[in-house]
């Protein structure tokens, strides 16, 4: 496969305008900087058992996204929304897309679960790993978009330009790492870490700092041909050490590896290409505004939440759905994970919440529990879930979450994100979407991770979708179906488990 | 979870005595002790011991403690030694009916416990508590490379290159998050491109801002090139480099030659090239070998010695020791080890270090994000959260480095376990207030001030005896001259006491000369800060009464710092729209409190702004023009009341700063922080560290018990539970009139299937029923429920109930627990370590804690010191283990 036949799209303009959804809801623009990932033409070849099947025009890359969204939806409530074999009910908002879906019911987490305080923790953790965490910040094992990476590009490198692993997310509670982060390596330490607001995530995908030393000032040919000599010596170093003859054992040297990365990475964003941008640069990125809403340590006041509109909830969400989506459409990422919403999801959320011209709830979380701090937030409504009630809150929340998880999915199966096979992005990508727990009450572990929520796409047509299944089985068993399906031979999971191929999610 | 159908294990347990084989005296553990810790141990933990264990005895039957497994279960034993086929315990597991609930054990599981039963049943002296609590650690282990975390590079940067970068660095990398307990775990030390953006780039600030020259004279001696970037890489690099690496750098020299730069411009880009090398950003040690254990020496144990003691890189002595040979395994090289341990203690680093201990282990970042809901706590300021974590960390630094505040009293350090009953607080009035404690009562308060900012060109902290105050400005100046030291008349009715300097009625405190060399410092920046711990006499008296002046008289002045009735005042005369008397003058509303000190300071800028600060608030303002060229440098400088014996000012003087410059904001907010050490060993409701509102804070607006009782457990006992059970709906319970939190905690330990192990950790917070959820004193709560603080626990490790009647006789049970003992130190390890400790760990972890608790311990029984020095010494530090080389070569992504 040449490098053009790999190019599978036609090349997003030089300067791009993403426009987070017009509706009013925190309406934001940013003009991105021209990269040379833009060309469009430096797409590597995957393995080619990985890639989407070839065509006439070309083929497309292996991708693997896993898509989080905090606390999850209740298993009876899933099976209201899927009686009549559509999605309706909290589900609605993933009909437009039902095509490109297959919708999971009765996937079993119990697996996960782990020495701990609740589901919430062990739910989120194996969520993508289907094993029990292993350590505040480290998973069981790996997660699946980390598998098909390193099966689709030997150690896991990706071609030059492509981001190996992006993390991101909106989210208000840290608690600990795995509750939010969602890509895992071999090791089970994080693959890559999170970008947690736009500004972040707009400088680790487009890279702020290129065409100059840091200092703002563009460097001078002098500066920038002692800045790579500097950069060479050290790579050199790097290199020895991250090798086989180096003085390191597997995991150190894996660590080295990927800083080795890091720095070649630095170095083209920095001193190649640069008389390519330099006048591009001129005209200086437009990164995005500043968040207005708390980030880190901020964001997790004690675990006692944070007062938010919806307003802004989905202003800074969709923000970073559409940088997200945006990198996956110039081939700037192809593996990771994107979080909305996570650990136990500490936020007292209000605003009028209107669907498709009709108005669904009216949020105010803290107003209808009646209390202030932690007990006011909207978490609580899972806690509260009973079978026998309407729900009414808990279903709101839930379908606005799927209302944002389905509006990254569309970002990637509109008109440019057409490829060469003349499938979208969404069609030829796995992705997979999943949450924390199948249900809200911390009385019945089994029960609270049974019947997680679970979705994928089609991955270029290696599973079935335009429906809702049944699997009834084991994540572990759903997990590495995908794995095979993928081309992947790495499964999840101890080495001699018996395991179950779920024929039902394959075509 | 075993809880459905443990009934059947129990009722085995109690059908059998047990014989278990005696481990022998000897501290030295055997092989079968070793194991047992290394593979029983963590067996029992992962799959045993949630039924049976110290609290929850399941058939009566502990598997914690060698000698309750002896005892078996209430009808007799588990284990008969040497025949795994005659225990029932091995009957009940080969069976998988035990655990009765989840999987079964795996065969290898099964294998490791038979084997045990059938060799004897090995089992050492010492509790291995801590591992049967930490078994599922394993993976979390040694063979991660560790990146240096924020504050060590910081440190790094500094101790190569003499440049501070802590606030550069604060703002460009990426933060390091806590995981398993601290930031410097060293699996999650991941590195991301922003990390290497932030390394080239402080790289480059470092190198720019460095004295370049006089660094390269130090580090770089030689007259070759090569030999000069050699003798860089030793002391950056903390070791020699290799042939290659030194040609690697000397390519960088190379390419500054040939676009003209000189030798020093050279070496410059050669040290933003050793800055961002793997060699600094990562502690490098051969992790490669025969896949046993392999000694630590040299320039590796040298930086191994100075993080774990310091967190910084060696100094020159330690690289000194290194590099001539002395830091070994030999008799010698113990004892030169030892010498460089008991050395770096004594240095200022060490403090430094064991105060990011406290901060991590304490997790007191969770301050900083402190917000609680404005319904239940409408009084709240934000800065009391900054108040509680330096209170922790001032009390931390008390009853570890006892010297350093004189608390050693001359009896050694005290033991750790102090920090949970030592009755000491360091308390702003603020915080105090906050807490409910009157300050009245605290008449031996002593100031701890941050350091002064720059700036200072008069001090006066009224320690020493006679009638001359003193000018201690000394090394701090900067105005280096004669001190301005004041004279005391005979007259006076001023008296030194334990915080200061009290004045009970008219005195005349002054410099004898005019203070000349003051007022030119001042006139010549045009700024100044007068600051002041005061606490007046009073709310009434006015003149205004001088606190701080420096004038001819009652009418004509420079600048003063005064009291009027219960405003302060300020008067400062400048070239412009100012009579000789400063006025019009600077005042606040009503501000003044006589029931506590309060932190005061003037500060005035060249362009003009002058304002007052009350306890870090700015409470007055005015805009002056014009400039101090009109000041007479024949005024002298006074205190307490005004040049000539009028205007006077009664109350305690704590302290007295004079700055010739304005404070900022921050500065003076810092400032204002500063606590005061406060003897408490009179007052019931507040010892150590968990009265404290940096751990109270723990459980949430509500003062939730679960959340207390669980952080005692995990982060002071060491101790763990699993998941509550199936069929208990866990979610929170409120308060409300005519139940307290008390009560529906003591509901859910009646409960049968919440009990279990609620008992195990919920009874240790119902000793702090009566601190809020912001760590104020109350006996009701806010629904009007009266609160107890008198309870019943189980300690782990520990058989039975132990009863408590307050608070402070439960601190004084765990602080005297193996339990909060055996926490301590496995805690300091895994900081040192930068990794969860496993299980192989636990016979070097059972030393560190055999030889840091000793009676004859060098630095006392438990102290810091103690346990600092055992570990800096032990074989966690002194070995390593080793990685086989992989049979074929693992893929190399280097060569790509």
């Amino acid at each position: 496969m040449t490098p053009q036949s790999a190019t599978s799209r036609t090349p997003l303009p030089r300067r791009s305008v993403l426009r987070s959804l017009g509706t009013g809801i925190g309406a934001v623009a940013i003009g991105l900087p021209f990269f040379e990932e833009m060309l469009g033409a430096k797409v590597a070849s995957a393995a080619p058992n990985l890639a989407a099947k070839p065509t006439a025009e070309g083929g497309v890359p292996a991708r693997a996204f896993n898509v989080f969204f905090g606390l999850g939806i209740p298993a009876p409530v899933q099976a209201e929304a899927t009686k009549n074999g559509r999605l309706e009910g909290v589900l609605e908002p993933l009909a437009p897309l039902a095509d490109k879906l297959a919708v999971l019911k009765n996937v079993d987490q119990v697996r996960c679960d782990d020495r701990g305080i609740n589901a919430h923790f062990d739910g989120a953790s194996g969520a993508f790993t289907a094993e029990p965490p292993d350590g505040d910040a480290k998973s069981g094992g790996p997660s699946i978009d980390q598998l098909i990476r390193n099966a689709a590009h030997p150690g896991g490198r990706t071609p030059d330009g492509v981001i190996p692993t992006l993390v991101a997310g909106t989210y208000f509670r840290r608690s600990r790492i795995s509750r939010y982060v969602h890509s895992y390596r071999e090791n089970g330490t994080v693959a890559a870490p999170m970008q947690e607001s736009p500004g972040e995530l707009f400088a680790r995908v487009f890279g702020a700092q290129a065409g100059s030393d840091g200092s703002g000032v563009p460097m001078d040919p002098r500066r920038r041909r002692l800045t790579r000599s500097v950069l060479d010596a050290v790579q050199q170093q790097t290199k020895f050490l991250a090798g086989p003859r180096g003085p390191l054992g597997a995991a150190s040297r894996e660590r080295l590896a990927d800083h080795l990365d890091r720095v070649r990475e630095y170095e083209r964003r920095t001193l190649a290409f640069e008389d390519e941008k330099a006048a591009k640069l001129a005209a200086g990125p437009a990164p995005p505004p500043e968040s207005k809403l708390r980030h880190g340590a901020d964001a997790d006041p004690g675990g006692e939440g944070i007062d938010i509109t919806l307003a802004d909830l989905t202003g800074e969400w969709r923000l970073v759905a559409d940088l997200y989506s945006h990198a996956i459409l110039t081939d700037r990422v192809r593996f990771g994970s994107l979080t909305y919403l996570a650990a136990g999801e500490r936020i007292r959320l209000t605003g009028d919440y209107e669907y498709d011209g009709r108005k669904i709830f009216t949020f105010d979380d803290k107003k209808q529990h009646g209390k202030s701090g932690s007990g006011g937030c909207s978490h609580e409504w899972w806690h509260k879930f009973r079978e026998d009630k309407p729900n009414e809150a808990l279903k709101a929340h839930a379908h606005l979450k799927m209302r944002e998880v389905a509006y990254f999915l569309s970002q990637l199966a509109g008109e440019e994100a057409v490829e060469a096979n003349g499938k979208t992005v969404l069609e030829n990508a796995l992705v997979t979407i999943s949450t924390e727990s199948g249900d809200g009450r911390h009385n019945d572990v089994k029960r609270e991770l049974s019947g997680v929520f679970h979705a994928i796409t089609g991955a270029g047509g290696r599973f079935r979708t335009g429906g809702v299944l049944d699997v009834g089985a084991e994540g572990i068993d759903v997990y590495n179906t995908l794995l095979a399906g993928m081309g992947v031979d790495r499964r999840l999971g101890p080495q001699n488990r018996q395991g179950r191929s779920i024929d039902a999610l394959r075509t | 979870m075993f809880h459905a159908s443990r009934t059947a294990f129990a009722a085995a347990l109690i059908l059998c005595g047990c014989a278990i084989a005696s481990a022998g005296d000897s501290a030295v553990h055997s092989g079968a002790e070793r194991r047992f810790l290394t593979e029983v141990a963590p067996v029992l933990a992962k799959r045993c011991l949630e039924c049976h264990g110290p609290t929850s005895r399941q058939g009566g039957f502990d598997l914690s403690h060698r000698d309750r497994l002896a005892v078996g279960g209430t009808s007799g034993v588990a284990v008969v030694a040497g025949k795994a086929n005659d225990s029932p315990l091995w009957q009940y597991v080969e069976s998988d009916a035990m655990p009765p609930d989840g999987p079964p054990l795996s065969k290898a599981e099964k294998q490791i416990l038979k084997r045990w039963i059938d060799a004897g049943a090995a089992w050492p002296e010492d509790e291995p508590w801590a591992v049967l609590h930490e078994a599922d650690a394993a993976a979390l282990g040694a063979g991660w490379v560790r990146r240096l975390t924020t504050p060590e590079y910081v440190a790094s940067v500094k101790a190569a290159l003499g440049v501070d970068l802590a606030a550069d660095a604060a703002r460009l990398l990426p933060r390091d998050l806590r995981a398993d307990g601290f930031h410097n775990t060293a699996y999650n030390l991941s590195v991301d491109l922003a990390h290497v953006e932030a390394y080239a780039e402080l790289a480059r600030l470092a190198v720019q801002r460095a004295d370049l020259p006089t660094v390269l004279k130090k580090q770089a001696p030689g007259k070759r090139l090569e030999d000069r970037i050699a003798a860089l890489g030793t002391t950056v690099l903390r070791g020699p480099l290799s042939e290659e690496e030194t040609k690697a750098f000397g390519t960088v020299a190379d390419a500054v030659a040939e676009a003209g730069g000189d030798e020093t411009e050279a070496l410059g880009y050669v040290l933003e090239a050793m800055l961002q090398s793997p060699r600094f950003l990562y502690r490098l040690e051969t992790q490669r070998g025969d896949g046993g254990t392999r000694p630590v020496e040299g320039y590796e144990l040298a930086a191994r010695l100075s993080y774990s003691l310091w967190g910084a890189p060696p100094d020159a002595e330690l690289r000194a020791a290194a590099q001539q040979g002395e830091l070994n395994g030999s008799p010698a090289g113990r004892t030169a080890v030892a010498e460089q341990v008991a050395r770096m203690l004594d240095d200022p680093r060490a403090r430094e270090r064991s105060a990011r201990f406290a901060h991590e282990w304490l997790n007191l970042d969770r301050l900083d994000a402190l917000s609680p809901a404005k319904e239940l706590f409408p009084d709240w300021n934000p800065a009391l959260a900054a108040d509680m974590r330096r209170e922790t960390l001032a009390f931390f630094n008390h009853i570890a480095w006892p010297q350093s505040d004189g608390n050693d009293g001359g009896a050694g350090a005290p033991p750790l376990t102090e920090l949970l009953t030592a009755g000491v607080a360091f308390l702003t009035p603020r915080l105090a207030e906050h807490y409910g404690l009157e300050w009245k009562g605290f008449e031996n308060a002593v100031l701890i001030p941050s350091p002064e900012p720059a700036g200072v060109v008069a001090l006066y902290d009224f320690s020493g005896e006679g009638d001359t105050v003193r000018d201690v400005a000394g090394p701090l100046s900067a105005n280096p001259g004669e001190p301005l030291d004041l004279v005391i008349s005979s007259d006076s009715k001023a008296r030194r006491v334990a915080g200061g300097l009290k004045i009970d009625g008219p005195s005349q405190i002054a410099s004898p000369q005019p203070a000349k060399q003051l007022t030119d410092a001042l006139k010549a920046t045009g700024e100044i800060t007068i600051e002041a711990w005061v606490t007046p006499a009073n709310a009434r008296q006015d003149g205004p009464a001088r606190i701080a002046t420096l004038s001819g008289g009652s009418s004509v002045r420079n600048a003063t710092l005064a009291q009027n009735g219960k405003k302060y005042d300020a008067r400062l005369r400048t070239t412009v729209n100012t009579d000789r008397n400063g006025m019009p003058s600077t005042n606040t509303d009503d501000a003044v409190r006589d029931d506590r000190p309060t932190h005061l300071v003037f500060t005035r800028t060249k362009a003009g702004l002058a304002r007052l600060w009350v306890d870090g608030s700015m409470e007055g303002n005015r805009n002056t023009e014009g400039s101090f060229d009109n000041w007479d440098d024949g005024f002298r400088f006074a205190l307490a009341g005004e040049i000539g014996d009028a205007r006077p000012w009664l109350g305690t003087l704590h302290r007295v700063v004079l700055y010739d410059r304005a404070l900022t904001e921050p500065e003076v907010a810092e400032r204002a922080a500063s606590p005061w050490r406060v003897d408490l060993s009179d007052e019931p409701s507040r010892a150590g560290l968990l009265t404290q509102g940096s751990t109270l804070t723990v459980g949430g607006d509500e003062a939730s018990t679960v959340t207390r009782g669980l952080f005692i457990l995990r982060d002071l006992l060491l101790g763990d539970v699993n998941d509550p059970p199936p069929g208990v709906d866990t979610t929170p319970i409120p308060a409300e009139p005519g139940l307290s939190a008390r009560a529906i905690a003591e509901k859910r330990l009646a409960d049968a299937s919440c009990g279990g192990c609620h008992v195990q950790f919920e009874p240790f917070s119902f000793a702090f029923e009566r601190y809020d959820g912001l760590g104020s004193y109350r006996e009701k709560d806010h629904h009007g429920n009266a609160l107890r603080s008198e309870g019943t626990m189980r300690l782990p490790g520990a058989g039975g109930e132990t009863r408590f009647e307050s608070t402070n006789e439960f601190l004084a049970l765990i602080a005297s627990s193996e339990a909060v003992r055996r926490g301590l130190t496995r805690k300091l390890t895994q900081f040192a370590l930068g990794r969860p400790l496993t299980a192989a760990d636990e016979p070097a972890v059972q030393a560190i804690h055999d030889a840091g608790w000793a009676d004859d311990a060098p630095y006392g029984r438990g102290s810091y010191r103690s346990l600092m020095s055992a570990l800096a010494t032990s074989d966690l530090m002194t070995t390593a283990p080793t990685e086989p080389a992989p049979p074929q070569p693992a893929s190399d992504r280097s060569t790509r």
